[in-house]
């Protein structure tokens, strides 16, 4: 499924005194391609995935998916977020089966898809654990086990490896990449980790402050599969530095150091 | 002086050398230190005994007049005699049944809508002013209403336990279901569940917890407002017993039936405590 968004404008606050989180912002996203979103924090681009997913009601402009006005939340997209992901009282199977049976699954289907996505993300062994038990990485695995399972068109991830340690963020991200190059979907990620951004994306885009805009698309012409051993190549490194030029004048001046 | 110098210096010195662990507080005196069962236990029941020792103490030297302040073995005899009649029996029986009534009442209420206040702007602008309004007025200035408007009939103590409990508790019925994160939410409804189901399915329990909390306390409110209402108008329990004792200087009964109130307050919460360890054990460590 293809997202496009045009003149999006989402404003808070109030009709005298607004705050607008995102304003003429331009992006689209091709069917089953693989977009990052960099930007500093507070740029609006939490927000413009929050109006992807129907969660949040625009102000002005367009957002479409696949040529539809977005009206609201659907089965047809899912969503990770960073915390909070996993209803604490239910086991990691469990939470799965829960999205199974709302999103419409019938019931004897759900088990051996549960089993199946389970062992997808590596973690059949621990079903039956409470989200409590779980360490973060494993958590986020079983939230991406359970949007999976269901399988939405496109996948809205709000820095879904942020909370994580560095060694556990690379490994959830080759997770993340090899899972999408068997089953492509069309990916919007939201992140401010350029280097995640540029492993991941098929493009990353960065965006301004205040409103949020979109300043530039950098497309990632890095071969797939994707792994570990190119983040050192040039090539990675270029872009890198790419990205980081257009977003490191922005952090200066956000965080008051020039 | 010097000689006090002399004497102190080679003590602090050793105590700071590198070899000799200087001397620290035993734990459980330590800023958020540790405590073994046996301390605990021991230091529970020891807090009682002082209390018990001080009593004691004071009714033996006769500093009191023996009819103001008996003795705790006068106590412990009267209460003997009350078990031994049966009559405590009645009064737990039917102060008990109040509680109940009134703390579900209330329960039953305050739950559903504090769900909807706490997560609907509408139920919220209705009625959280409101409820903090009536909060503040003292429930002791409607008890003379109360015996006005239901008599001393049994509606007059469900009203006043209710009007003690309810406004209270749906205030902070509120505050448990606001803590349940945003995200929960959004995910219900990205899984396309309607504003209700999540409601139902993701809000309340997962401010259950909390709300149990609330209702223990809840529960310990019941207990005043039910002394109030049968102190001042009943035919029956906890609270007529112990005003018509009065009349009679009978001390020991009051005393008594104070203690057993308590005790009674004591297991219900600990029972309600231990429920919920069992019900919440998903939650891992870090809850008690």
């Amino acid at each position: 499924m293809s997202l496009e968004f045009s003149n999006l404008g989402v404003r808070f606050g109030t009709e005298k005194n607004p705050f607008w989180a995102v304003r003429s912002a331009d992006l689209t996203i091709a069917d089953n391609e693989f977009v990052s979103v960099v930007g500093t924090s507070g740029c609006g681009k939490s927000t413009l995935l929050s109006v992807a997913a129907g969660l949040q009601d625009k102000s002005e402009g367009v957002a479409l998916i696949n040529g539809h006005p977005i009206d609201g939340p659907g089965r047809d997209r899912g969503v990770v977020f960073q915390s909070y992901t996993l209803l604490p009282w239910l086991t990691a199977a469990e939470n799965i089966e829960f999205a199974l049976r709302e999103v419409g699954v019938a019931k004897k289907e759900r088990k051996d898809r549960t089993a199946e996505m389970l062992n997808a993300v590596g973690l059949s062994a621990f079903a039956d654990r409470y989200p409590a038990e779980l360490s973060g990485g494993m958590r986020q695995r079983v939230a991406i086990a359970r949007v999976l399972s269901y399988r939405p068109t496109t996948l809205l991830m709000d820095e879904p490896f942020g909370a994580l340690d560095a060694l556990t963020r690379q490994l959830m991200q080759e997770l993340l990449v090899t899972i999408w190059e068997q089953t492509p979907m069309t990916v919007l990620f939201i992140t401010h980790d350029i280097h995640e951004a540029v492993f991941l994306s098929d493009r990353v885009v960065v965006m301004t402050n205040k409103p949020g805009r979109v300043k530039a698309e950098i497309p990632i012409e890095l071969p797939r599969p994707r792994t570990h051993e190119m983040v050192r190549s040039s090539e990675f490194v270029a872009l890198q530095e790419e990205v980081l030029g257009h977003i490191r004048a922005e952090t200066l001046q956000v965080e008051h150091l020039v | 002086m010097s000689n006090t110098l002399t004497h102190t210096r080679p003590v602090a010195v050793e105590t700071e050398g590198p070899g000799k662990p200087r001397r620290r507080k035993p734990a459980v005196l330590r800023l958020d230190g540790t405590i073994n069962r046996t301390q605990g236990l021991v230091l529970s029941l020891a807090g009682f005994a002082l209390i018990l020792l001080i009593w004691a103490a004071v009714s033996a030297a006769g500093v009191m007049n023996e009819a103001l302040l008996p003795s705790p073995a006068g106590v412990v005899g009267r209460l003997g005699e009350q078990l031994a009649n049966g009559e405590i029996w009645g009064d737990i029986g039917v102060s008990f049944m109040r509680i109940i009534a009134a703390f579900l009442l209330a329960a039953v209420m305050a739950i559903p809508l504090g769900i909807l206040m706490a997560r609907i702007r509408f139920f919220e602008a209705l009625l959280v002013p409101l409820s903090e309004f009536i909060r503040y007025m003292p429930v002791v200035a409607f008890v003379p209403l109360s015996i006005v408007w239901f008599g001393a009939e049994e509606s007059q103590k469900l009203f006043i336990i209710w009007m003690g409990t309810f406004f209270a508790l749906v205030l902070m019925v509120v505050d448990d279901v606001r803590r349940v994160p945003r995200e929960l939410v959004e995910i219900g409804r990205t899984f396309g569940m309607s504003d209700s189901r999540v409601l139902r399915r993701i809000v309340w329990r997962g401010a259950l917890p909390g709300i149990w909390d609330s209702l223990r306390l809840a529960m310990g409110w019941c207990w005043t407002w039910l002394l109030v209402s049968e102190v001042v108008a009943a035919s029956s329990g906890l609270g007529y017993r112990i005003n018509l004792a009065k009349r009679y200087l009978d001390t020991e009964l009051i005393i008594g039936y104070i203690i057993v109130l308590g005790l009674l307050g004591l297991i219900i919460d600990q029972l309600l405590r231990l429920a919920g360890k069992r019900l919440f054990k998903y939650l891992g460590k870090g809850r008690s």
